[in-house]
This record gives C-alpha cells, sequence and structure tokens, in this order.
C-alpha cells in the first residue's frame, strides 16, 4: 500500500423551482369569564346614627373584615358583602369565575421560487498498486456518486433555506391575523360564559344574602352594645352592668332624666 | 325620674331580644308620667334603629297596663315582663 491519491470530480446544475407554500398559525387564549349579581340594602334606613357611626370603628379589624374603598368588605364562598360606610348601604354581591380558552387560526398560500447555479465537488480516493480494490477507476466512480450526492444536499439545502425565508417573511402577519382570531374568539366566548355566570350569580345571590346579612348583623350587634354603653356614659348612668353567659350579652343601667 | 334600661343581644346574631325601658320609684299615676316614659324610651330605642316601635308592656295578669316600656326589633319578639319588674 502506497499513499492513497485522489480524483475530484465537480459537478455543476442549474437550480430553478418554484412551489406554492401554505403557511399556517394556530394561536390559543386563555382568560376568565365573571358573572356577578348584586343588591344594595340602605342600613340607614333601618340603623339609628349612633349605631350607624360606631359600625366603623366596630367593623375595623373584626375578624373577616377588611378596609376597601369606602368601607368593610367580608369575602363570603362565591361572593361577598361591602358595607359602604360614606352612604351606610349594604351591597351584597354573588360572584362566579370561570377560566375560559379560545383557538384561532389564519393561514395564506405563498408563491415560492428559487434560481441559483449549483457548483459542488466530489472527491474519490484510490491507490496505485489498487490496494483495497480502490483503483482510478472506482475512485473515478466514487467521485462522481460523491457529487451527484452533493449536488442533491446542496439543492435540498438551498430550497430549504428558501422555504424557510418565504415561512418566515409570511408568518408575521399570519401570526397577527391568528391571534386577532382567537381574541376574537375569546371575546365571544368570555361573554356567553359570563351571561351563564351571570345567571347563576342571581340564583346563589339569596344564599350569599343570608350569609352576609348574618354577618353584617353579627357587626350590628357589637355596635348595638358600644352605642348604648357610650349613651350610658353621656348620661352619667349609674349601676352599668354587662354580663355575657349562654350566647347572649345583657346591659343594665340606670339613669335620671 | 329615674329609669332602668335593660338590653340583650344574641352575641351570633346580633339580634336584640330584649329592650326594656322601666321607671324606677316613680308613681304611674304622676301627671306627665307616660309622656315622659315613652319620650326617653323612643330616644333610647331610637339610638339603635329608625323608627323604632315602642310599645308599653301589659301584664296579662293585671287589671291596669303596667307602663313599661319595650322597643321591638325585627324580627319582633314578644317580651314577657319579668314578675319582679316594678313600673312607676
Amino acid at each position: 500500500m502506497c499513499n492513497p491519491r485522489r480524483i475530484r470530480v465537480r459537478a455543476t446544475a442549474r437550480l430553478a423551482e418554484a412551489w406554492d407554500q401554505e403557511v399556517l398559525r394556530q394561536v390559543t387564549l386563555h382568560g376568565a369569564a365573571t358573572g356577578r349579581a348584586a343588591v344594595r340594602e340602605p342600613m340607614s334606613a333601618r340603623l339609628g346614627a349612633p349605631v350607624l357611626s360606631t359600625l366603623d370603628r366596630v367593623l375595623d379589624g373584626l375578624e373577616g373584615w377588611q378596609q376597601q374603598d369606602d368601607g368593610y368588605r367580608h369575602d363570603l364562598d362565591g361572593g361577598y358583602v361591602h358595607y359602604h360606610a360614606d352612604t351606610g348601604d349594604l351591597e351584597i354581591v354573588a360572584e362566579l369565575t370561570a377560566d375560559v380558552q379560545a383557538a384561532g387560526e389564519a393561514q395564506t398560500t405563498v408563491r415560492g421560487s428559487v434560481q441559483d447555479d449549483l457548483d459542488v465537488e466530489g472527491v474519490g480516493t484510490y491507490y496505485d498498486d489498487g490496494w483495497g480494490g480502490y483503483t482510478e477507476d472506482t475512485a473515478r466512480r466514487d467521485a462522481q456518486a460523491n457529487a451527484d450526492s452533493e449536488l442533491q444536499r446542496a439543492r435540498a439545502e438551498r430550497i430549504g433555506r428558501a422555504r424557510a425565508d418565504l415561512e418566515a417573511a409570511a408568518a408575521g402577519d399570519v401570526q397577527s391575523q391568528a391571534e386577532e382570531a382567537a381574541q376574537a374568539a375569546l371575546a365571544n366566548a368570555t361573554a356567553a360564559r359570563a351571561a351563564e355566570l351571570d345567571r347563576e350569580a342571581i340564583r346563589r345571590l339569596t344564599t350569599v344574602g343570608v350569609q352576609g346579612r348574618a354577618l353584617f348583623q353579627q357587626a350590628v350587634g357589637l355596635a348595638y352594645r358600644d352605642t348604648i354603653l357610650a349613651y350610658a356614659r353621656s348620661r352619667h348612668a349609674e349601676g352599668v352592668r354587662v354580663s355575657g353567659s349562654g350566647g347572649v350579652l345583657d346591659i343594665e343601667f340606670e339613669m335620671e332624666m | 325620674m329615674r329609669y332602668r334600661i335593660q338590653l340583650r343581644i344574641r352575641e351570633d346574631t346580633g339580634e336584640v331580644e330584649l329592650f326594656q325601658v322601666d321607671t324606677v320609684g316613680a308613681d304611674p299615676r304622676a301627671a306627665g308620667h307616660n309622656a315622659a316614659h315613652h319620650r326617653v324610651a323612643t330616644e333610647v330605642a331610637g339610638l339603635l334603629e329608625n323608627d323604632a316601635v315602642v310599645e308599653e308592656i301589659r301584664d296579662p295578669r293585671a287589671t291596669q297596663p303596667v307602663p313599661g316600656q319595650v322597643y321591638r326589633p325585627e324580627p319582633a319578639q314578644v317580651q314577657q315582663l319579668p314578675p319582679e319588674t316594678h313600673s312607676g
């Protein structure tokens, strides 16, 4: 065996291809729909002014009540109750939320083409003494085969690059159209689900109202207590007794009028 | 006049179970007694609720009205007059 020798074969081809290429984009969006039903009840029509002015202090720090905006809110299962201190209104709200998902897609067909001159080289190896059966003839065949194979590879690579460039050029618009379609679909799905949830919220408002009024009335009971004791102090009442047992609070005092 | 005020509140519901204003040691036959009693009961009840309805308690065993004043919040709770209550 001596040093290997190489035969190089050059191959050229004119590449001229055209095709129709489909560009497709699908977008899925997630959102949330909310249904709501509410009723406002004017507590100022029922409760005395001293009780209303005491309620603020009672609700501030009372377990479960959070200061919010113009008053205090207590969250409930499926809603909340909000006492608006500025108006004296009790707002009872049934609120339901659900996840919403919608998809949109867009597609377009673009015309692609590529024209190029391909120029490649194939190499074959042989030995002067024909070692291993590698002769000049086999090397020439190998070089030609390699050149043909390289030509195919270059052609596929050139077309693939052209298709990718075409896809990238068209994708922006198609993606935008798909997103617009998805947003429109999501808006429709959200509105439809919200309408269902609104109807369900109306049905639940009674239950939420019972819970909300009961919680508020507990606070009112404390405001009654504080109001009457403040009144007793202002009247210099005597024998003030406050006692609690069995879940009831008894207050008693005497005063001169 | 001297008045005794009694208030009983249910802690779990905030409901007023008892609200009673009695006169202490006063003569119910004195002039203006009932009017003054009603005015004071109304004033105290009005601290808690607007338009509180103040009623005179009548002891079913007595032939004469027993002029205790009771405020009836909603839900109305029938107020039984304790036997030891003295009205003026």
